[in-house]
């Protein structure tokens, strides 16, 4: 079969072969198509079958964190990795994250992927490019919490709210808290100028330092 | 008369007559071509999906089998006109030198199929973009050990398979399935990737159908073990940038239509009834379905007979099929034919 022999096809005086559609915008996009970023995933520990994977949506629809957290879809992070689509996995972090490691995936898997460690390899990836999860409301307080007990043996209340609030993007409620605390303190209940260690400083360090030492030295 | 006349040298033909000789009987075989095996040998196919042997080992071995046993073989000729019925038919078979009269006790019609030509659908720039191939072409140049861009005689980088063109779409009354593209595409591709590890392969598809024996596993490897990208979605059009080639086509799982820079694309073209076909179908009085091929008697009671009493039809003329599958059939409508003329039915 010979190739290009040019064949015109002209319908009502107008030639509609592909060289006719040239006269419009083009609007060109690579990155659906680009095996960059699935080729890095797949050298990442638990990636390595990443590529196999269908897209039947076994995994997804069986997904312990799918109900939970919206947007939460295993099969759909696989496909924008194939994609390469890094701008719409930088987005989908915060979900991404959210995977409980229950394996069920990876059991039902009729590819034979590790959906589980791919999932994994994929949050390997953007802690790779440095994009971290979001805290959660509950471990910024712990933090906050775990700061304050850990530098001054006590919890000013003051502090810790406004700290909260300013930490979790919310100065906004901050100001509507502003009259509750006014009145706590009126009532002596919190103090607005702390900052002072407790009494006895010396004694709580103490404390400190074996809770450390019986939780195996972490901190 | 004890003879039977089988009409098409490719596997379905090639299988009949060998098994006609091997119950004992005449056989004459019409063979349109200058050579034996038909499209596989014209086409020049490579490998043979899914078990990648070279086509040759396995057509080579049916036509050597007719060669062997003593089958009438009639190249460059073509049935024009049929006289008879029952068990008495005489054949005109035109050749190059002239004309010539075959008696037959039974006809087989195994006249095969053709590819679409993929220059009926203008959009995806087959015959304009010279980049823009068939899968019967990357097939030839699969077989001649170099796969290159016609326009310029390199090795592409990034390749797109499109499927079903000229399957699958009423816009070319052609609503059936090709039933090997899918299988065949997965085999390029693994070969594609085989020789060229840089290569970049994309398949664009809308469902995948690989139903033989072997053919599941063959896609899975093409995914699996060589990195071929299956894309869902089915290629809408081409355009060419310089000298790349734009593919229009929407990765249906993202919800995103994208014009994407390519170097070579292949379209996997289905199969339609050949011209012999739709000339024999005429020819016999043959009915022909809404898809073009011949329809026989009972597509699950009696697939390889015909209304027509002495007349027994296989392969492709019936249809999409495999080699596997036209061989089969070439080798049920051989017996079908020798049970007839033993006064059976
Ligand atoms: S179950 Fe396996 S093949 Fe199916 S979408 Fe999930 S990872 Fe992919
Ligand atoms: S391991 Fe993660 S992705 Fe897999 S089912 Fe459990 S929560 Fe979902
Ligand atoms: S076998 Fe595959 S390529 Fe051929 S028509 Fe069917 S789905 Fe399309």
């Amino acid at each position: 079969m010979a190739v290009a022999q040019s064949p015109t096809v002209v319908v009502d005086g107008v030639e509609l072969t592909g060289e006719w559609m040239n006269f419009l915008p083009f609007r060109v996009e690579t990155d659906p198509f680009d095996d960059a970023l699935l080729k890095e995933t797949m050298t990442l520990p638990g990636g390595e079958s990443l590529a196999k994977c269908w897209q039947c949506g076994t995994c997804s629809a069986g997904c312990t964190m799918n109900p939970y957290v919206d947007g939460f879809n295993p099969r759909q992070f696989i496909d924008l990795v194939r994609l390469g689509d890094w701008e719409e996995i930088r987005a989908k972090s915060d979900q991404i994250w959210r995977c409980a490691s229950c394996q069920k995936c990876t059991h039902r898997c009729p590819k034979e992927v590790n959906t589980a460690d791919v999932v994994g390899a994929i949050t390997a990836l953007l802690e790779r490019r440095g994009v971290y999860a979001k805290p959660t409301n509950a471990e910024v307080f712990a933090e906050i919490f775990m700061d304050q007990v850990t530098n001054h043996g006590r919890i000013e209340e003051a502090k810790m709210g406004q700290e909260f609030y300013l930490k979790t993007g919310r100065a906004g409620e901050l100001a509507k808290r502003a009259g509750m605390g006014m009145q706590m303190m009126l009532k002596g209940q919190m103090k607005l100028f702390g900052g002072a260690k407790v009494k006895h400083w010396k004694g709580m360090q103490e404390v400190l330092k074996r809770r450390r030492a019986a939780a195996g030295g972490a901190h | 008369m004890e003879n039977v006349v089988v009409i098409g040298g490719g596997p379905a033909g090639l299988k009949a007559a060998a098994e006609l000789r091997s119950l004992g009987l005449d056989v004459a075989l019409v063979e349109k071509a200058g050579v034996l095996g038909g499209t596989p040998v014209q086409e020049k196919f490579a490998l043979l999906a899914p078990e990648l042997r070279p086509a040759e080992e396995v057509v080579g071995a049916l036509v050597k089998a007719v060669q062997q046993d003593g089958v009438q073989v009639h190249l460059n000729s073509t049935v024009t006109a049929v006289a008879g019925q029952g068990k008495d038919f005489t054949l005109t078979v035109q050749n190059g030198k002239g004309e010539e009269r075959l008696q037959a006790g039974a006809v087989i019609i195994a006249t095969g199929y053709e590819h679409f030509d993929p220059s009926v659908k203008p959009e995806y720039g087959y015959g304009v973009f010279p980049d823009v191939i068939t899968s019967a072409q990357l097939e030839g140049m699969l077989s001649d050990g170099k796969v290159v861009r016609p326009s310029n005689g390199q090795v592409p980088k990034k390749v797109a398979i499109l499927q079903c063109i000229g399957s699958r779409d009423a816009q070319v009354e052609r609503k059936y399935c090709c039933r090997v593209g899918c299988v065949v595409a997965s085999k390029q591709a693994v070969e594609l990737r085989q020789k060229y590890p840089d290569m970049q392969v994309y398949i664009f598809y809308m469902d995948i159908r690989t139903y033989g024996r072997g053919f599941e596993e063959l896609y899975w490897k093409a995914q699996d073990d060589f990195g071929v990208r299956f894309i869902r979605g089915r290629g809408a059009e081409v355009r060419r940038r310089g000298d790349e080639l734009l593919l229009k086509a929407e990765e249906t799982l993202k919800a995103r239509a994208s014009e994407t820079p390519f170097d070579m694309v292949v379209l996997t073209v289905g199969m339609g009834p050949s011209e012999g076909t739709k000339a024999m179908a005429s020819l016999f009085g043959l009915p022909v379905a809404e898809d073009g091929f011949v329809e026989p008697a009972d597509r699950m009671l009696a697939p390889v007979s015909t209304k027509a009493a002495g007349v027994f039809v296989a392969g492709t003329a019936l249809g999409p099929k495999d080699i596997e599958d036209a061989a089969l059939e070439g080798a049920a409508a051989a017996l079908r034919a020798a049970a007839y003329l033993k006064g059976g039915k």
